[in-house]
């Protein structure tokens, strides 16, 4: 069952078309990871279904929603760059943003409290938002989206602007989150989709190139290579492997080449036997399998 | 009723940042300063000097009735002036704050 459908989803702006006609469902209790580099659409995406943006054309459907309807008690957003009242503290801040959205004081309150345990600023509910670390202004930030337990979780980034600790955090949080609601986030780190996701939405240039659970992208995506590093420079083999008939594509990756075949035994044939008429100075030749990073790098360098 | 909400999360702000002290003072001194100065005026010509030698300056003292004018006036020229100060703050920070 659909949270919610999008179809055919656009938007320009004045003539510059960044988000160019996007069709996807987003299944109940599910994780999905919108994916794509600085520049895909992303936020643009994000903060259309939000409500944020008017979109030029397409329609979005919110599951138990008229259109036109209000759809701000559905769904909970938080921004790229959330800002908050400096002044605040944490709790007021919750008890606030509640009642902004409809809650009795008390209510707020309550819920206010579950939350700031939830994501484990409870200890610091009473101090100033001003002297909150990133991590937890993050926490609070997705506290302050689920304050009116919201179908569907949008967090813009959510990870992006922090340490490695404040990341751990918040992954850690989402991933008890998603037990209870549909949550839908961007990123353009491909090991926090993978980690946490269910689902994935590779976008780039305001398309969706891939979709799909990350399981069947995987396998979709896999394909052999191999791997190899050379002694001295590894340029001038280059050339010379692109000519093979088994070759698809070759990458370079840290110094090393990625050579993508389609048959294995062939392909290690021909440039083993290369390598000896030649004598290359090999240092390293392995098989290895394509992933989910290589079919990233292939789209957003295309 | 979510005005009074966001209503009342802008007099706590003002509280905190103590603007419900330093307006009110600012607002006192303008208004006391205009009367003060002209019910001084002798005093701070003669400290200060350049009045030649003989001259007299009569200043007649101020009736409360001019006092309260002379504040007004000031009011709506200084007091207008620190209000949309102020307003302008306010709209500018929910610009940026959002919520």
């Amino acid at each position: 069952m659909p949270v919610i459908e999008v179809s055919n989803l656009k938007k320009a702006f004045k003539d510059d078309l960044v988000v160019k006609g996007l069709d996807f469902n987003l299944e109940q209790g599910k994780c999905i990871a919108l994916l794509g580099p600085n520049g895909a659409g992303k936020t643009t995406t994000l903060r259309m279904l939000s409500g944020l943006l008017k979109p030029t054309e397409g329609s979005i459907q919110f599951k138990g929603t008229t259109k036109g309807e209000d759809i701000r008690n559905y769904i909970g957003y938080l921004p790229q760059y959330p800002v908050f009242h400096t002044w605040m503290s944490g709790k007021e801040f919750l008890v606030y943003v509640g009642q902004l959205a409809h809650l009795s004081k008390k209510d707020a309150a309550d819920k206010a409290d579950q939350l700031l345990k939830k994501v484990a600023i409870y200890e610091s509910r009473n101090q100033r938002i001003g002297k909150y670390s990133g991590g937890m202004k993050q926490r609070l930030g997705i506290a302050q989206a689920m304050i009116h337990s919201p179908q569907l979780l949008m967090l813009d980034e959510p990870v992006s602007s922090l340490d490695p600790i404040g990341r751990r955090e918040v992954l850690t949080l989402m991933e008890e989150l998603k037990k209870q609601t549909t949550i839908l986030f961007s990123t353009h780190i491909l090991g926090d989709a993978e980690e946490i996701s269910d689902d994935l939405l590779l976008m780039h240039q305001g398309e969706i190139v891939e979709a799909g659970s990350i399981e069947a992208l995987r396998q979709k995506h896999q394909s052999a290579k191999f791997e190899l590093a050379f002694h001295g420079s590894t340029s001038p083999y280059l050339e010379k492997l692109k000519q093979f008939p088994s070759v698809l594509e070759i990458m370079l990756v840290k110094g090393e080449i990625h050579v993508v075949v389609d048959d294995i035994d062939l392909a290690r044939k021909e440039i083993l036997t290369e390598a000896i008429k030649s004598d290359w100075p090999i240092v390293k030749f392995e098989l290895s399998r394509t992933t989910l990073e290589d079919l990233f790098m292939k789209v957003v360098k295309n | 009723m979510q005005w009074f909400t966001i209503f009342k999360k802008e007099i706590l702000e003002d509280w905190r940042n103590f603007k419900w002290i330093w307006v009110p003072l600012v607002f006192i001194v303008i208004c006391i300063m205009d009367p003060l100065s002209t019910y001084y005026l002798p005093q701070i010509i003669d400290a200060v000097g350049g009045m030649p030698e003989g001259a007299v300056f009569e200043v007649p003292a101020v009736q409360p009735e001019q006092a309260i004018m002379m504040s007004l006036a000031e009011l709506s020229m200084f007091g207008v002036l620190v209000i949309v100060a102020i307003s302008m703050a306010v709209i500018a920070g929910g610009r940026e704050k959002v919520v």
